[in-house]
């Protein structure tokens, strides 16, 4: 009797999880992989879903690691779309053979040099890299707000600049191909050809002139963050003097609390840029949602929203209205930027960082 | 003989699939051992030992970078099994000799730092006696640096002094009031009999719990990654490697790297415990353990105590606090 009643127990919870199993496999949701902040990849899903009925969800990873995640499942990928992120990963992960091309029709409204010919990837924002810093803890250093490169490498700042790690980060990795760009210019000044090889590219002396700088700079630098607007917060919370990120991931913290403690400067030799990319993953499930992801990101509809939550990047779409908060791209130096040789340079480059600067010690 | 217990051993398995539940649940956490624990541990240690990996062995042990990193954990592992076997010890002795208020109090508070979520004791940390923290900054105006070493070994500590207090508290109550007594009628006084009867005695109990602590520190992610400032260790490699850079060699390497000094560990943990079944032969304890009134000892170690508890109790209230990594 006792173990009639036992074989009953478990084959009724053999038959819940059955159930379950099954319950979970069957809803179709559109699963968007995310790179921008939290609040953002909230109000992008659910607008998506009120608008098409289309169950959406997101999962917020860095750029770097959205695409280690992309190389780690690619025989059988998770995600059906990935939105934002600088697009350097997203030709890193073109070269990789792991996105698919699509010709959206709304991206005939994009600017030449806001999408991809062959359709892998197209721009959906355009921000400036720029210095964040903390007024109270520059006071007391008895320091200005950095306005160069140079500046960061001050000793006064020893422990007080934090940046992401260009592995897991974008935003990092925008920062490291800026400084191989300015050191490319500096070079193909004094003799040409020394800076940038005959297709463009930035020579191997240019990028080992940027892993001096990093080496130098890293004697500063308190810690290296997962997410590229860490360290904006620890700039806001006083943590550190100087944060290294996107400035509208600066504005956005001056507009969240943080209004007289923050400013936002750039360094005048020239400032780094990134267009935020979007591509559908090959293979992954749902594509038919996520070409209408891909369709509905180009709107300036939904371009519009990240003003909402204070993502105050630029829109690519130029019918989509800007905010008055936003950082405009023409009023800066900006560097020229080669975004298929930073996507190219990636992986070696990252893997170099990890190896030569990350984990030194700093004295 | 041997025949015998084969037997045995037969008809103890015939026994358990004669009651479904007791089978089911057995094939459930064999299955659960296997798949969350063996394979997962062996495909890294065949990860790291495949040929193409080796070399990298040869590089992570030799290069003074990762030597520096190894040194590290290890080093935070020690400092910081040292510190929460003391705190640990120390709460566990207040429980257990020491007649003084607010016991369960400090019992509960105790408790809380294991139930704590990672990060958020890290966080509180930083909120607290960062920089800027309002403790630090707010209270002693003193621009403190908390990143590092220090500030690793304060959080780790607060989060794994309950497994040590837990293993010592039980092996105190456990110990037979009777050899103190007995120690006293031979004209010990009690600080002789701390020395030289209870010490003695807990000895394994403070071994084994320096040992799990020091297991537990060196494989920690979440505090390194907060409050790590430029003091590497190896789980934050092995983090990067993998979420960063998909670089499943190197991860692999690492925690291989990482893995032993966690087995040596174990082994000499399983021999300790061994050894200590041999001391607990002495029987049951009879009656309730002496308490000690030296007011000095008494009051020192509570106020010890209590500080510590509205440590914990302050970052614990901070824990909701948001701040970024």
């Amino acid at each position: 009797m006792r173990s009639l009643r036992s074989l009953i127990f478990v084959a009724v919870v053999a038959a819940l999880l059955a159930v379950a199993a099954v319950a979970i496999a069957q809803e179709k949701t559109l699963t968007v992989l995310c790179t921008p902040q939290e609040d953002w990849c909230v109000a992008m899903t659910q607008a998506f879903e009120a608008e098409t009925g289309i169950k959406t969800s997101y999962v917020r990873l860095s750029s770097g690691e959205s695409l280690a995640r992309i190389r780690a499942s690619k025989d059988a990928p998770e995600f059906s779309i990935w939105w934002g992120g600088p697009v350097d990963a997203f030709i890193a992960a073109n070269e990789e053979g792991l996105l698919e091309a699509y010709q959206s029709p709304n991206a005939a409204a994009l600017p030449e040099q806001y999408k991809d010919p062959n359709g892998v990837w197209a721009g959906v924002y355009v921000g400036a890299l720029g210095f964040c810093s903390n007024l109270n803890v520059l006071k007391e250093l008895g320091l200005e707000a950095p306005n160069s490169w140079a500046d960061l490498l001050d000793p006064k700042l020893k422990g007080n600049v934090a940046i992401a790690h260009p592995a897991t980060s974008g935003t990092a990795f925008t920062t490291f191909w800026t400084i191989v760009t300015l050191e490319a210019d500096k070079l193909e000044a004094a003799e040409a050809g020394k800076g940038y090889e005959a297709d463009g590219t930035p020579t191997a002396a240019a990028v080992d002139a940027a892993f001096e700088y990093f080496a130098k700079l890293h004697q500063n630098i308190l810690q290296y963050t997962r997410s590229g607007a860490a360290p904006g917060t620890l700039a806001g919370r006083g943590e550190i003097a100087v944060a290294v990120i996107f400035s509208h991931d600066c504005v956005k913290l001056q507009q969240e609390g943080f209004k007289d403690i923050l400013t936002t400067t750039f360094p005048a030799e020239g400032t780094g840029y990134e267009i935020g990319g979007m591509a559908i993953i090959k293979n992954g499930p749902e594509n038919e949602a996520a070409k209408m992801w891909f369709d509905w990101a180009l709107t300036a509809k939904a371009q519009e929203i990240g003003p909402t939550v204070n993502s105050l990047q630029l829109p690519t779409n130029p019918d989509a209205a800007v905010s008055e908060l936003s950082v405009k791209l023409a009023e800066l130096n900006v560097v020229d930027y080669n975004f298929q040789a930073a996507g190219k340079n990636r992986n070696a480059i990252v893997e170099r960082f990890e190896r030569e600067i990350a984990p030194k010690p700093t004295n | 003989m041997q025949k015998l217990a084969l037997q045995r051993q037969v008809s103890q398995f015939r026994r358990i699939f004669q009651d479904p539940v007791l089978a089911v649940a057995l094939i459930g956490v064999a299955l659960f051992v296997f798949v969350m624990i063996l394979l997962p541990l062996f495909s890294v240690i065949g990860e790291s030992l495949s040929s193409k990996n080796l070399p990298l062995f040869q590089r992570y042990l030799s290069e003074p970078i990762y030597q520096t990193i190894i040194g590290n954990t290890l080093g935070l592992g020690i400092v910081t099994a040292a510190t929460s076997t003391a705190v640990g010890f120390l709460f566990a002795f207040v429980q257990v000799k020491l007649d003084v208020p607010f016991k369960r109090l400090m019992h509960v508070l105790a408790l809380i730092p294991i139930i704590s979520p990672p990060f958020a004791v890290a966080t509180a940390i930083i909120v607290l006696f960062g920089r800027n923290g309002l403790i630090t900054r707010g209270v002693f105006g003193i621009r403190f640096d908390i990143y590092g070493l220090f500030g690793l070994t304060l959080a780790l500590s607060l989060s794994l002094f309950t497994v040590a207090y837990l293993t010592l508290r039980g092996m105190m109550q456990a110990l037979d009031p009777a050899l103190d007594e007995a120690a006293t009628n031979l004209g010990a006084g009690k600080w002789r009999i701390f020395r030289t009867v209870t010490l003695p005695m807990l000895l394994p109990g403070i071994a084994s719990a320096f040992l799990l602590v020091f297991v537990e520190a060196i494989a920690d992610l979440g505090n390194p990654l907060v409050l790590g400032g430029n003091f590497e260790v190896l789980a934050t490699r092995v983090y990067i490697s993998i979420i960063g850079l998909y670089d499943t060699s190197s991860a692999a390497v690492f925690s291989m790297i990482l893995l032993v000094p966690s087995l040596l560990v174990f082994i000499l943990q399983n021999y300790i415990i061994s050894r200590s079944n041999v001391i607990s032969v002495t029987g049951k304890p009879s009656g309730r353990p002496q308490y000690i009134y030296n007011p000095f000892v008494r009051w020192t170690l509570f106020g010890l105590c209590m500080a510590i508890c509205i440590l914990i109790a302050t970052i614990t209230s901070r824990c909701g606090t948001s701040i970024s990594s």
